[in-house]
């Protein structure tokens, strides 16, 4: 009886799409990026990261076009802001791996971890225990590939994973582990 | 000796990167946005003579070219120039100004590749005497044009088309003659290689890239046309420096034109995130 009612309670939480409160905290990412050509397109995309007011530093990887981000503390990080301006420097987002430090937290498909007023929604995920610096990857549309995109969509009926957005809240990311 | 030159070749194709930042055509891709890039374009060329169309122009010419560049947002950039040369008349004076805009309606990115598609518009007014049958929105003729731009980056390989229709009107204080064309048909196919650094380690390594251009130009209702091969080789500061040189050297044509061969030499100084 009690393993069925915890059966039970993890199905409705998984249906329900309930968020937890975070044991996590966001530190860092890894930004690849598209496109880019030269040192010079680099730098620029550099030069409008840098403008995000919850960025702390950047550390570049010219030769792989990617960028490791480090983020404030006091500042929510805004996800969507980082694919606007890499956007705005015209190139586009090939991967994000953002990087959690966590404290016992169980995750598993279709958990909702609430961090800074977002829901970061798991998919393709054995249940599991996270616990210190763990690194997720973004699965929304504009952060993977096109065609990556389209294979996730067929892969997932959850309405969400299209619009971004679910009742009441107003985004939500889709995320695996990295 | 062979040996040595075919592993050279080897070395170098294995090494060499897509690139561009095209010398003498726009890519479709545009500047950052709230970038501000200032130029600086000399294009020089020496005596020509053509007896069958009349061309007889002894001396060394020299047009001085400053240009300004706005990146507006991700689908737009526009470009000012401001033209002055000795290339009409035997004194170096201003002769005219021109507005570029670009619009890029198309990116398709992926890891290794991209495709993107612009499309552009341009006006220009000058008070040069009008002598020659090319249509040249860069100095010589009022008008206006339009076109696109296709470029498609494969991993190794930047490769570019420009395709566009240019209108010629009455310059200021100088008409059309009867016989001059009133319109015409441009097109470009560029290539753009990266040849170092081999690794990028750092913003300050300098970059040096290679272009190999081929620009047409055709009157349609004068049949005039030409085609010029235009090497260019490039070199990239503290990623925010440009210095281009390129040649162009006609290859084939029957239109009546200043030169068939000119020399362009270009500085650049990007500033990003020029304003709020």
């Amino acid at each position: 009886m009690k393993t069925f009612c915890v059966a039970l309670s993890f199905a409705l939480w998984g249906v329900f799409c309930l968020p937890q409160a975070a044991n996590a905290q966001l530190v860092s990412a890894n930004l690849q990026v598209s496109g880019l050509t030269c040192s010079m397109c680099s730098f620029a995309t550099q030069k409008q990261l840098q403008t995000l007011p919850f960025i702390d530093s950047i550390g570049t990887d010219i030769e792989h076009s990617s960028y490791m981000l480090y983020f404030k503390k006091e500042i929510p990080v805004e996800i969507d802001q980082i694919k606007s301006k890499v956007e705005d420097a015209g190139f586009a987002v090939a991967g994000l791996k953002i990087s959690y430090n966590f404290v016992n937290e169980k995750v598993e498909n279709d958990f909702h971890l609430e961090y800074q007023q977002k829901l970061y929604h798991f998919m393709s995920v054995k249940p599991q225990t996270l616990n210190g610096p763990v690194s997720l990857r973004i699965l929304d549309k504009g952060f993977i590939t096109d065609k990556e995109y389209r294979k996730r969509q067929k892969e997932t009926l959850m309405p969400c994973y299209k619009t971004g957005k679910m009742p009441d809240v107003d985004r939500v990311y889709h995320v695996t582990l990295a | 000796m062979r040996i040595l030159l075919s592993f050279l070749l080897i070395t170098l194709a294995h090494n060499l990167r897509a690139q561009e930042l095209y010398v003498f055509t726009e890519p479709a891709s545009n500047m950052p946005s709230k970038t501000i890039g200032l130029r600086l374009n000399q294009e020089g060329m020496g005596p020509y003579k053509n007896a069958n169309q009349g061309i007889n122009n002894t001396g060394y010419m020299y047009r001085l070219n400053p240009e300004v560049m706005l990146g507006i947002n991700k689908y737009w950039m526009v470009h000012l120039n401001g033209y002055a040369s000795n290339m009409q008349q035997p004194t170096f004076r201003p002769e005219a100004v021109s507005l570029y805009a670009k619009y890029r309606f198309l990116s398709v990115d992926d890891v290794h590749r991209h495709f993107r598609m612009a499309a552009y518009a341009k006006a220009a007014r000058s008070n040069n005497a009008i002598q020659y049958a090319e249509i040249n929105l860069n100095g010589d003729n009022s008008g206006a044009a339009a076109g696109l731009v296709v470029t498609q980056l494969l991993h190794k390989v930047a490769i570019s088309f420009t395709g566009g229709y240019a209108r010629s009107i009455n310059n200021v204080g100088n008409e059309l003659a009867a016989g001059q064309p009133r319109y015409g048909l441009n097109y470009a196919l560029s290539v753009g290689y990266l040849a170092l650094p081999v690794t990028y380690r750092s913003y300050s390594q300098p970059n040096f890239n290679v272009y190999a251009e081929l620009l047409g130009k055709t009157n349609p209702a004068t049949g005039q046309q030409y085609i010029d091969i235009a090497p260019a080789v490039q070199v990239i500061l503290l990623s925010r420096m440009r210095i281009d040189l390129g040649f162009r050297q006609q290859i084939s044509g029957n239109m009546a034109r200043i030169n068939t061969r000119s020399a362009l030499l270009r500085f650049e100084y990007n500033i990003f995130n020029a304003y709020k």
